[in-house]
């Protein structure tokens, strides 16, 4: 079941940049779910109030204490039955796209509507995994400090009345490649007094997959990259095109008659046709080799004194960097039509051959998703002319430098990422703070 | 509605409005304008412009400091503790004001403010301060739901900016509240009033009462201004007595066999403390510490059980006068007696016979002066009930049942003689009769039983002249070395009859002059004075021919509040009268030597709008007070009982009514169809059954309508209207559907029509007008006026005219 529209503009690519298979996919509507009930946050809070009067009442005797024990008591009363009665009647369905980007926003809603009689206030709509309210801490997406999420996305609808459906959107932002698994999800309130906090849980599997992080490439790479490639090859050498004269031949019955012509008719004596050249657009034929593991100090940066400088990744960091900007490059040239061929080398992956097509560039970003770097097959790689090869060390985009390793191919060095790319490395959150003249908050602002 | 915003505000005016109660139940008003001032700049400093906000270290600075002034407050100036810890949390909440707050510091602040309505709570009895809670609860109420709302999206916006930390932070969660959120925030709001108010009026009325604590926790020293009024000692020259404020002080209702015999022109005199020492350096009438010495504790449940087994045989319950005395809010250990306004003669002194309240544990009584007092400090609001006895101090029975016993009808162990029986022994009732009197160094005689109440120091000749003079003038005759004689009552009267005639009452005499004594001053010289000085001349002219007399301080209750039915005590009123000591058989009787016309013109009731409704506010004030503030255990029986009672008595109506009803029912087949009304009833029967069919289906077929309209889910309100207005869809899809026309649930108004006129464009143009007109009403919020009703009528008729071609 499709959901929402049949593309979506992802991240930094506002413009033209489209997934046409990044289809939202909506999980089925879920309706029971299992509730619990624990003390909320501000539970003990009240609770200690409570008591306070209650001492303060018995100590003193004064009255109006006792009015007060009395309304504190009828609140508590109060978040017992609201407890018990709220999300009772609660449909919940995950929205959520097949396919995000690492660092780019994975869309990620949530359609719930009340069917019960009592209005919703302060809700939270949560993704779990594992056991308890705390399970994603050891499994799921979220687990661990290398994990695609750094905590379960979160949601919150102020008020959801009787009868009514709204969505609700969970700011999720995927920090690294690779495939996401959702396994239930949970929604609570504790309103009106965080005294009693209700829970329900709804499993609900899902999954979207997350490209590598894609950036932007320097224009002039690709326009580099195309020209390598030879500039003659950017028209077929075959006839039956529109766009220059190629050359002459007999007249077939069912040419057109203005492809006659009728100079070199009328001197030979029979009918010759014109034929005109077909375009070809460019090729880009892309081979990421990741059979090695680089060296940390292929990816130093190169001091005045051609020493590795202090800024040093490590290599698994130059891999995804490698496989990021082969991912690039696939959405760029895609971008502007070129025909994209991939190859893998190192990890079990598919091999592509040189087409245009959005399902094309989608099924080879897949692919780049995909890739499990702990498998890989030390097979020698055959690169020739024209190849342009993404490897995590050290390259070169031209000339090409034989002997290298690669052949006759273009090397594209990953440890040189930021001359291939517009948006730096090492992508960071970009805050800048300012005091609210309400609160004096601190309103986070940034990003790319 | 930005719920942060508003909430922020509301926090705010939560702070304000409890600081504002605090001072005010205080009564501190320099406190308020300091605090409310600070307070109030506090929004322009944080909120403005500028939006300032102090540093954290500034912050706890000045908690530090708040933590100093505290401990100061309560070593040093030895302030109560709560009035101190409501400064305190004062002091907290407007420093947290100036600061930059996150929802910690918003819930630290809404705690604060709690507490110190808590502290206010206990202080204050005033119906002001019950109207400020009221208004306090309600603003608690919103503030704590918005409270909730922003700190649970804050929350979430929190666990989102953890989870993607490293990336941009995430958009916060929308806090915009729309209409119906409002509404239904509104409504919610209502809910937990009313449940909550309903649990607390059951909480209120469960919980049992222990009555007062025994700590001190300020009453008696709060910053509240002093009561001018009623004083347990007098100093004459110091001005009257009657100048206090004019807040009520206490509220008497009197009642005789059960009935209120409170009455406008009625007044009683509230009998406080009876002075029976004359200091005549200080020219200051006390209470003598062999008076002193007698009180005797009681436990006030015993007491209310046999309430004159310990001083005197009880009279006929009939006649006895019950008074219920609610102190508002009094700084002293004094309880009050009442005595009758004396006529010529006199009224019998006061004399106890019950005593019950539910905020005492004990007091003490004396059997010499009949003076109570309460053991421990009277904390806020007290009611009390006392019972005395329905008697004239000239038709005094010779038994001595119903009078107070002069001194020397009282045994050693100072009992009544006539009862005969001691009292139980108290560990913390001294012996006033087993030290032996010693005169003072000074020369002052040191008071015992002997001449309790007989000594009179100042000018003892002049005035025994005087007296002399007036006694003879009456007829009369007095040696003053007697101790009784028959005509003391007459003699006591002729000397306060001479007063009252004699002298002038005037609130405004100049002092006496440096070494004078008032008394003699006002006696010989100036003739003209307030109570006080009358009282006082009339015991220095009775104890000058031997009669014992002593001064009595109280009030003159004479302002009647008619909308509750009794009399409002202000300190105002304060007066002073005098008591002798008639003798064997007749004891203390009460003499008012002031003139009486001119204390009534003082103390009467005020007349006009203003006095109107200020004694409506004052009723309802009691009202306030006696059934919240003061609400005591013999209260809660009542209210419980009558509770009880009511429910019982519906119980019992229901079930008599059921009954009725079944044996009706059982009764009709008896009655046959013969009776035209069993036929009436049937048929109404009937009717009603129809009636209620036909009100069902239309329901039924209504739901169903907004059901297919897809509207059933909106507010009421919005439901109704649309359904109306939309009917013609409705009739549109019936017609479309009698000719095989369905539009599917899946399919939208639009879709349908499109899909309809590009099938046959001709017959179904007026579907595609009347759905455009669907979207104008449904989505447009336009209205169904007469011109668009005209147009659908045009387009349904055509298009059934289409079909009917057709079909024809």
């Amino acid at each position: 079941m499709s959901w929402g529209p049949r593309s979506e503009t992802v991240g930094f690519w506002p413009l033209s940049f489209e997934f046409v298979s990044m289809v939202q996919r909506a999980s089925q509507t879920t309706v029971g779910g299992r509730s619990s009930y624990r003390l909320g946050s501000g539970g003990v809070l009240y609770v200690l109030v409570t008591g306070v009067i209650l001492a303060a009442a018995i100590y003193t005797q004064a009255n109006l204490l006792f009015w007060g024990f009395g309304l504190m008591v009828g609140g508590a009363l109060v978040s017992a039955l609201h407890a018990a009665v709220a999300l009772s009647g609660l449909r919940v369905r995950r929205v959520v796209a097949r396919h995000g980007a690492a660092g780019e926003v994975l869309p990620l809603r949530y359609e719930i509507e009340n069917r019960a009689w009592w209005p919703v206030f302060a809700l939270t709509v949560r993704e779990a995994w594992g056991k308890g309210s705390r399970g994603w801490r050891k499994a799921g997406p979220a687990a661990g400090p290398h994990a695609p999420l750094g905590g379960p996305p979160e949601a919150w609808v102020m008020h959801l009345g009787r009868g009514q459906t709204t969505q609700a959107v969970a700011p999720c932002r995927p920090r690294r490649r690779g495939r996401i698994g959702f396994e239930r999800v949970v929604v609570s309130t504790s309103f009106p007094f965080s005294f009693i906090e209700k829970r329900r849980s709804f499993d609900i599997a899902d999954e979207a997959l997350v490209f590598p992080v894609l950036y932007r490439v320097r224009r002039s790479l690709l326009t580099t990259l195309a020209a390598a490639d030879g500039e003659g090859g950017r028209a077929a050498a075959r006839a039956g095109g529109s766009e220059e004269f190629y050359g002459l031949r007999a007249y077939r019955p069912g040419d057109p008659p203005r492809t006659i012509d009728w100079k070199r008719t009328a001197r030979v004596g029979e009918p010759v046709s014109r034929e005109l050249t077909t375009p070809r657009p460019p090729r880009l034929r892309l081979v990421l080799d990741l059979r090695e593991t680089p060296p940390i100090a292929a990816g130093g940066r190169r001091g005045a004194s051609g020493t590795p400088g202090p800024s040093i990744d490590s290599g698994r960091q130059l891999e995804e960097r490698a496989i990021s900007l082969a991912a690039s490059l696939i959405c760029e040239a895609h971008l502007r039509g070129h025909r994209v061929a991939l190859r893998v080398l190192g990890p079990d992956a598919p091999a592509f051959r040189a087409a245009h097509h959005p399902d094309h560039r989608t099924r080879m970003l897949e692919t780049l998703a995909d890739l499990d770097l702990t498998r890989r097959n030390q097979a020698a790689g055959a690169e020739s002319a024209g190849d342009v090869v993404v490897w995590p060390g050290r390259g070169a985009a031209l000339p090409t430098r034989p002997g290298f390793g690669h052949g006759r191919a273009t090397v594209l060095g990953a440890a040189d990422f930021e001359r291939y790319v517009t948006r730096p490395t090492g992508w960071t959150e970009v805050t800048s703070t300012r005091k609210t003249p309400a609160a004096g908050s601190v309103a986070a602002e940034g990003g790319p | 509605m930005n719920i942060l915003q508003l909430f922020h505000r509301l926090v705010y005016a939560q702070v304000l409005l409890g600081i504002t109660a605090s001072c005010m139940a205080e009564r501190n008003p320099g406190l308020l304008l300091a605090a409310g001032a600070v307070g109030a700049m506090s929004w322009y400093v944080t909120e403005g412009p500028r939006s300032r906000t102090i540093p954290r270290w500034a912050v706890n600075a000045g908690a530090l400091g708040a933590v100093a002034v505290l401990a100061f407050e309560l070593t040093t100036r030895r302030a109560d503790v709560v009035a101190a810890m409501g400064h305190f949390t004062m002091a907290l909440q407007l420093l947290m004001l100036y600061a930059r707050k996150s929802d910690r510091e918003y819930a630290q602040l809404l705690v604060l403010s709690l507490l110190q309505m808590i502290g206010a709570s206990v202080l204050s009895v005033s119906m002001i301060y019950g109207v400020f809670l009221a208004a306090y609860c309600v603003l608690a109420l919103a503030t704590a739901l918005l409270f909730h709302l922003s700190a649970s999206a804050e929350r979430v916006h929190q666990a989102n900016r953890r989870a993607a930390a490293g990336g941009p932070a995430p958009p916060r969660p929308a806090t915009v509240a729309g209409p119906a959120a409002r509404r239904h925030l509104r409504r919610l709001g209502l809910v937990i009033a009313a449940v909550s108010g309903g649990v607390a009026v059951a909480v209120f009325l469960a919980v049992p009462r222990t009555g007062k604590t025994s700590l001190d926790l300020g009453g008696a020293t709060s910053g509240a201004a002093p009561q001018a009024g009623f004083t347990e000692t007098v100093r004459l020259g110091a001005g009257p007595i009657g100048s206090g404020s004019r807040e009520p002080l206490l509220n008497l209702t009197v009642r005789s066999r059960g009935q209120n015999i409170g009455w406008e022109n009625d007044p009683w005199l509230v009998r406080g403390a009876a002075l029976d020492a004359y200091d005549t350096q200080n020219h200051t009438w006390y209470r003598s510490p062999f008076a002193l010495a007698s009180d005797r504790v009681f436990d006030v449940r015993q007491f209310g059980r046999t309430p004159h087994d310990d001083v005197a045989p009880p009279p006929d319950p009939g006649n006895r006068y019950t008074a219920e005395i609610a102190l508002r809010d009094t700084r002293q250990r004094v309880l009050f007696g009442v005595v009758a306004t004396p006529m010529r003669l006199g009224s019998s002194g006061f004399h106890l016979l019950g005593f019950g309240s539910d905020g005492l544990g004990a007091f003490a009584l004396s059997p010499i002066d009949q003076q109570m007092r309460a053991t421990d400090p009277i904390l806020g609001p007290l009611t009390y009930q006392i019972d005395w006895p329905v008697t004239r101090p000239h038709a005094a029975r010779r038994d001595g049942i119903g009078r107070p016993p002069g001194i020397d009808e009282l045994d050693p162990d100072l009992t009544a003689t006539a009862l005969g029986r001691p009292p139980a022994a108290d560990p913390r009732t001294p012996s006033p009769a087993a030290p032996p009197a010693r005169d003072h160094a000074d020369g002052r005689r040191v008071i015992d039983r002997q001449n309790y109440a007989r000594l009179w120091e100042v000018e003892p000749p002049r005035y025994r002249r005087l007296a002399q003079t007036v006694l003879r003038q009456a007829g009369l005759e007095r040696d003053p070395e007697a101790r009784h004689t028959p005509d003391d009552l007459r003699a006591a009267a002729a000397l306060a009859d001479h007063l009252r005639r004699r002298y002038a009452y005037d609130l405004d005499n100049p002092p006496a002059r440096a070494g004078a004594d008032p008394t003699s001053v006002f006696l010989f010289e100036s003739r003209r004075g307030h109570c006080e000085l009358f009282a006082a001349a009339l015991v220095g002219l009775c104890r000058s021919v031997g009669i014992p007399a002593r001064m009595v301080t109280g009030f003159h209750a004479g302002e009647f509040n008619t909308l509750g039915g009794y009399y409002v005590v202000r300190p105002t009123h304060a007066h002073a009268w005098a008591e002798v000591d008639a003798g064997p058989g007749v004891g203390w009787v009460t003499l008012d030597p002031t003139p009486g016309d001119e204390v009534r013109a003082i103390h009467r009731t005020p007349d006009g709008l203003l006095a109107g409704l200020r004694q409506a506010y004052e009723h309802v004030e009691f009202a306030w007070i006696r059934l919240v503030v003061a609400f005591d255990q013999r209260t809660r029986q009542d209210v419980l009982q009558s509770v009880g009672q009511t429910f019982r008595e519906t119980r019992r109506g229901g079930a008599q009514r059921l009954d009725d009803l079944i044996a009706a029912v059982r009764r009709l087949p008896a009655l046959g169809l013969r009776r035209p009304e069993a036929l009436v009833m049937l048929l109404c029967a009937a009717g009603l059954l129809l009636a209620g069919f036909v009100a069902a289906r239309q329901v039924l077929a209504r739901r169903r309508r907004l059901a297919r309209l897809r509207i059933d889910r909106l507010p009421a309100a919005e439901r109704r209207g649309l359904g109306r207005r939309l009917g013609f869809y409705l009739r549109m899809l019936d017609l479309l559907e009698r000719h095989g026309y369905r539009r599917p649930a899946w399919q939208s108004p639009a879709a349908f029509a499109a899909e309809l006129a590009e099938a046959n464009p001709l017959r179904f143009d007026p579907v595609v007008a009347l759905t455009d007109t669907f979207y104008e009403v449904r989505y447009g919020d336009r209205p169904l006026d007469p011109e668009r009703r005209q147009r659908v009528r045009a387009h349904l008729k055509q298009l059934e005219a289409s079909f009917g071609r057709t079909t024809g």
